[in-house]
């Protein structure tokens, strides 16, 4: 197993993950990046899906904290509001912009236990794996995955408040 | 007459996660069970359809000019943190210099000390002291829950602590000269210095079975939650909290050697 072919196999899907968690391209860069860099310093070996998993465990527990940051810093904001400078993009259409603001409302409704089990099943795992990430037994995972699903599905379509 | 099978078996099923006997089962159940057949459909659809409103989320990723990152970010992080080693290294060295020196009886800073800054008289050179070597360390993750490290050429009196901790890969540190090969869930240590070296294992508290080898003996193993030293081995002790501190005797690493 290479570093060169582990990152060209595995970090577009971390990346991808790590952006529909965090909904945020920068901070998914760096939880990706993150990610990787602690697998070179660490020097850490195993074969190529015991390292998949480690990275993707890597970076949800990178997101975690920074969430617990941002959670903090926008109490802050709530507390004292600053206007918005972002520039809009001209190059995405007014209806996918406001599919992908839909999508993302409804990832961030869900819990996160929730939240991780769908996207990391969107990348591949298997539920051993799933299980082992959310720390559950296997035989729950199939019953979980539906809930999580139904339950996206449903703030997806305005049925659910938070 | 059967029943329905519940959500979560349907769901494993579509996502071919169940034995061969439990889909052979489903598969026969929804060959006569219309509900149950209608709700597979509803869970693929259902599956399909989040695949679906996530795909716009998906990015497009330059693999090329990631990998350049990272490498810059790595680099920058080098060159930055062997400044604050060093530095660290530096005050450490001059403290325990200091410290020995002072301790040392008729030693000339004791002595100053004594005297209240007046220059001392007759000086003792002072021991040499050990050079202060940084860890190094290797991690390996466990295959199928398992994990073992190896040691060899370990001297006599070396301590080996192994603690059971909140890490994903079995990781091995020491201060002494070391060589390391790895291999799946399995770490190969070859200590290249005389005196007695430390080392720290750390093994994840999710590994099913762990194994301390030394040369081709089994020293010790933690297993189901519970350290089980060999028979043979003294000098050791459970520290309790998941910590087992293990010294490395003379006589057992020569019996190793002569048994070789």
């Amino acid at each position: 197993m290479t570093v060169d072919r582990v990152f060209d196999a595995v970090y577009p899907r971390l990346y991808r993950y790590c952006l529909r968690i965090s909904s945020d391209p920068d901070l998914a860069e760096d939880a990706a990046q993150e990610a990787f860099v602690r697998l070179l310093d660490r020097k850490v070996e195993g074969d190529e899906k015991g390292v998949t998993s480690w990275l993707f465990k890597v970076a949800t527990h990178f997101l975690r904290d920074r969430a617990r940051i941002s959670e903090n810093r926008a109490r802050l904001l709530e507390m004292h509001p600053v206007e918005s400078t972002a520039p809009v993009r001209p190059d995405q259409e007014l209806e996918v912009r406001d599919r992908i603001r839909r999508v993302r409302e409804a990832l961030s409704k869900l819990e996160e236990r929730e939240r991780t089990l769908l996207l990391l099943r969107e990348e591949g795992f298997s539920y051993r794996e799933l299980a082992d990430a959310i720390g559950v037994q296997p035989s729950s995972v199939g019953t979980l995955l539906v809930r999580a699903r139904e339950r996206f599905d449903r703030c997806l379509n305005g049925e659910m408040t938070p | 007459m059967i029943g329905h099978f519940e959500d979560g078996y349907l769901q494993a099923w579509l996502d071919e996660e169940l034995s061969r006997e439990a889909a052979e089962e489903i598969s026969l159940h929804l060959l006569e069970c219309g509900p149950c057949r209608n709700r597979v459909e509803e869970l693929r659809t259902l599956s399909a359809r989040v695949s679906g409103h996530l795909s716009p989320l998906d990015p497009v990723v330059d693999v090329e000019a990631a990998m350049w990152q990272l490498h810059q970010r790595r680099s920058k992080r080098r060159s930055s943190a062997p400044r604050r080693w060093n530095a660290a290294a530096a005050l450490l060295v001059f403290f325990m210099t200091a410290a020995g020196a002072a301790a040392f009886p008729g030693s000339p800073i004791r002595s100053w000390i004594a005297n209240r800054g007046e220059p001392a008289g007759d000086a003792f050179t002072n021991p040499a002291q050990p050079e202060s070597v940084g860890p190094s360390g290797i991690a390996v993750l466990p295959v199928a829950g398992e994990v073992e490290a190896i040691l060899r050429s370990v001297p006599g009196g070396g301590e080996v602590r192994i603690q059971i901790a909140d890490v994903d890969a079995l990781e091995l540190e020491t201060a002494a000269t070391a060589r390391y090969t790895t291999a799946p869930g399995r770490i190969e240590t070859v200590i290249d210095e005389d005196p007695p070296a430390s080392i720290l294992i750390r093994v994840p508290s999710s590994a099913r079975e762990f194994r301390l080898v030394l040369e081709d003996r089994t020293l010790l193993r933690w297993s189901e939650g519970n350290f089980i030293p060999d028979d043979g081995i003294q000098n050791e002790a459970d520290e309790g909290m998941g910590t087992f501190l293990l010294r490395i005797p003379p006589a057992l690493l020569e019996a190793e050697s002569a048994d070789r």
